[in-house]
């Protein structure tokens, strides 16, 4: 077993909207090894990309952190001075959003943006560069993310791009700056199925081959699946189950996660189930106990007040319900 | 069965600042009463212009649009408002469909007052609640705003807007793409139960071709404005023929393993959708497919009928379905 790079511990952080506390994560714990690759799925604001944001602290002005802590490499980055942070985000850890007209920026050309990254790193590593060998590694990253016309692309701003050419310009970026560890959030959303299915087959081999850590983020499940070694599964805020991922999908466990897994369309037909009654609580005042108890049609009079702890169930394969307390309480 | 809906040789060009952009060319299908036929394609392939000039949006360039024996590829202003009501419509995004100044009543007692000629306001009353009812939102939503329900409920009212004026066929366009699939599955639940109970017809647009084979009898792939293969569900999903369906099937990251069984093998999605100012000619798809050969550059595609009511825009479908059945790698 290779050594932890990203431990998220009990991670607690809130919104303050309108002057009310929004209390969104509630308790996180999520690790990645090196080399590993995570997913973690849930539906819409469940709390995956503040999950993702607090990694790099890059949250908004309203949140805050209110508990837990965030280790990289055993090193807590909720308590890096800014030379500290700066230098994890331009040398070790960078981040793929989800919509990468709004990640890139509409008034310099892309080749201008790459230079300025791999500047930064090369800078922050303390190896000066000269212009030419920057622009050789822009080059370099440009072919790796398997570009049609390199030149033209570098020459393009963004707005001249297609959505999938900009999204392959986004993952160069994010090979530029993350030498270990790579936070991809929802990064095929907006895309058509066949580039979907090009980006994710590049994000994986690039990942594979240069020994990176990937955390991906969808709601896309399938996406996940393919993707992914371990995957953890978030709901309001909480993980409820998190597992290998064949076994996760293969055999859920947490209510959640089988009525989440039962609401996708099977490519291989027989209808479709009734999906999950009510939405993801109000966070100004999420429900005591379990979570996801208002909509869990297994529901006791226990998890109304008291939250569930994760348990294991088979190696690895941990899940935070009562259901499962009988074969492990003890 | 009778065929409620017959498109014939629909083409819609539009004039932009870089020239004609041909959004649909030449496209022919029908469907039956109480049936569902599903477009399916990528962004820009047509299907929502395709659904557009059949709700009356904008007309046709050319082409003939006959529903209930009526043609009316005529202007949507000059279609009879007898015709108007029978055909609803449903939109990808219920946050920008519904007027966020208007209760949900206002929202949908505006088509009873124009199709229906309630003027009432008890019956309005009665009629909003029971079409409510319909799509299983409670009564007192009717007072509240677009802003305050969720998504998912939104589309729900979208769709109670769309039965108001009691019509025969619905057009879908995305209805659940902004949604998440645990609430995609609860609309598409009570989409099929509505179909089920009313002998309503639907026009369903997706990308989402794993929702698709849960929803359409029939299927209709689209790719830069033209139909490149129809046929029954089932047919296209397990022995897709044409390469683009092949490609878009193979592209679906699935959940299971039974699922992974029935992708194609031998061919994995390349390149990107050209643009519809300029589309490839011959073949629109050959720029992208693996097979394609001088003549695909060249020579346009004819259908070609195959049982069953199937038909297939590829010189060289036989053969490719041949290589593709026997050199296949075992698996991917």
């Amino acid at each position: 077993m290779s050594e932890t790079l990203l431990e998220i511990r009990g991670l607690h952080v809130s919104y303050t909207v309108y002057g009310i506390r929004h209390h969104v994560l509630n308790g996180i714990n999520l690790s990645v090894r090196k080399g590993e690759k995570i997913g973690v799925i849930g539906e819409s604001g469940c709390g995956k990309t503040t999950t993702l944001k607090s990694v790099l602290k890059i949250l908004p002005e309203n949140a805050r952190i209110e508990g837990g802590d965030v280790l990289f490499n055993g090193k807590s980055v909720l308590k890096m001075n800014s030379a500290e942070l700066r230098k994890l985000r331009r040398t070790k850890v960078s981040m793929i959003f989800q919509d990468p007209t709004a990640a890139l920026n509409p008034v310099f050309r892309i080749g201008e943006q790459l230079f300025d990254i791999v500047n930064a790193r090369r800078e922050e590593e303390g190896k000066g560069a000269s212009k030419k060998e920057i622009e050789e590694e822009v080059t370099e990253l440009i072919r790796q993310v398997m570009l049609p016309e390199p030149k033209r692309v570098l020459n393009s701003y963004p707005f001249q791009l297609s959505g999938g050419m900009r999204q392959r310009v986004m993952i160069a970026m994010a090979l530029a700056s993350g030498r270990e560890l790579l936070l991809a959030d929802e990064p095929t959303t907006n895309l058509d199925v066949t580039i979907q299915d090009q980006i994710l087959r590049l994000i994986g081999n690039i990942v594979s081959e240069r020994k990176l850590s990937i955390v991906l983020v969808s709601h896309a499940l399938g996406a996940v699946r393919r993707m992914v070694d371990r995957v953890y599964v978030m709901y309001a805020g909480t993980i409820v189950e998190e597992g290998p991922s064949n076994s996760v999908f293969g055999n859920p466990k947490h209510p959640y996660t089988k009525m989440l897994l039962a609401s996708a369309p099977k490519l291989t037909g027989g209808g479709i189930s009734e999906g999950i009654p009510g939405r993801i609580p109000d966070y100004s005042n999420p429900p005591p106990g379990c979570r996801f108890h208002p909509r869990c049609p297994m529901a006791a009079a226990v998890c109304k007040f008291k939250p569930p702890r994760m348990v294991e169930v088979e190696k690895g394969h941990k899940v935070a319900c009562y259901n499962y307390y009988g074969d492990d309480a003890e | 069965m009778s065929e409620i809906l017959k498109v014939i040789s629909l083409t819609k060009h539009f004039k932009s600042s870089v020239g004609i952009v041909h959004a649909v060319d030449d496209i022919s299908f029908s469907i039956e009463e109480g049936k569902t036929i599903g477009l399916v394609g990528e962004s820009g392939s047509g299907k929502s212009t395709t659904g557009h000039m059949i709700a009356g949006i904008y007309p046709p360039t050319r082409g003939k649009i006959i529903f209930d024996g009526v043609d009316i590829s005529v202007d949507a202003n000059k279609r009879p408002l007898s015709v108007k009501k029978k055909i609803g419509m449903v939109f990808q995004d219920p946050s920008t469909s519904l007027n966020p100044r208007q209760t949900i009543e206002d929202i949908i007692s505006l088509p009873l007052k124009v199709h229906m000629r309630i003027t009432n306001y008890a019956e309005m009353r009665k009629t909003v609640r029971e079409l409510l009812e319909k799509v299983q939102l409670p009564p007192d939503f009717m007072n509240r705003y677009p802003r305050d329900l969720g998504g998912g409920e939104r589309q729900l009212v979208a769709i109670a807007r769309a039965l108001a004026s009691e019509p025969t066929l619905i057009i879908l366009d995305e209805p659940t793409s902004a949604l998440d699939v645990s609430v995609q599955a609860k609309i598409i639940t009570t989409l099929l139960k509505l179909q089920k109970e009313m002998g309503l017809t639907y026009i369903f647009i997706t990308h989402d071709l794993s929702l698709m084979r849960n929803v359409a009898d029939k299927v209709a792939i689209m790719y830069l404005g033209k139909i490149y293969e129809m046929a029954d569900t089932q047919n296209f999903f397990e022995e897709p023929l044409h390469p683009y369906t092949m490609m878009l099937i193979s592209s679906i990251p699935t959940l299971t393993d039974e699922e992974e069984k029935i992708k194609p093998r031998g061919i994995e999605s390349l390149g990107e959708i050209p643009s519809a100012v300029n589309p490839p000619k011959g073949c629109r798809f050959h720029t992208r497919c693996p097979f394609a050969r001088e003549e695909c550059k060249t020579n346009e595609p004819k259908g070609e009928k195959i049982d069953g009511g199937r038909i297939v825009f590829c010189h060289f479908w036989r053969e490719i379905k041949y290589k593709l059945t026997t050199n296949a790698p075992e698996k991917i």
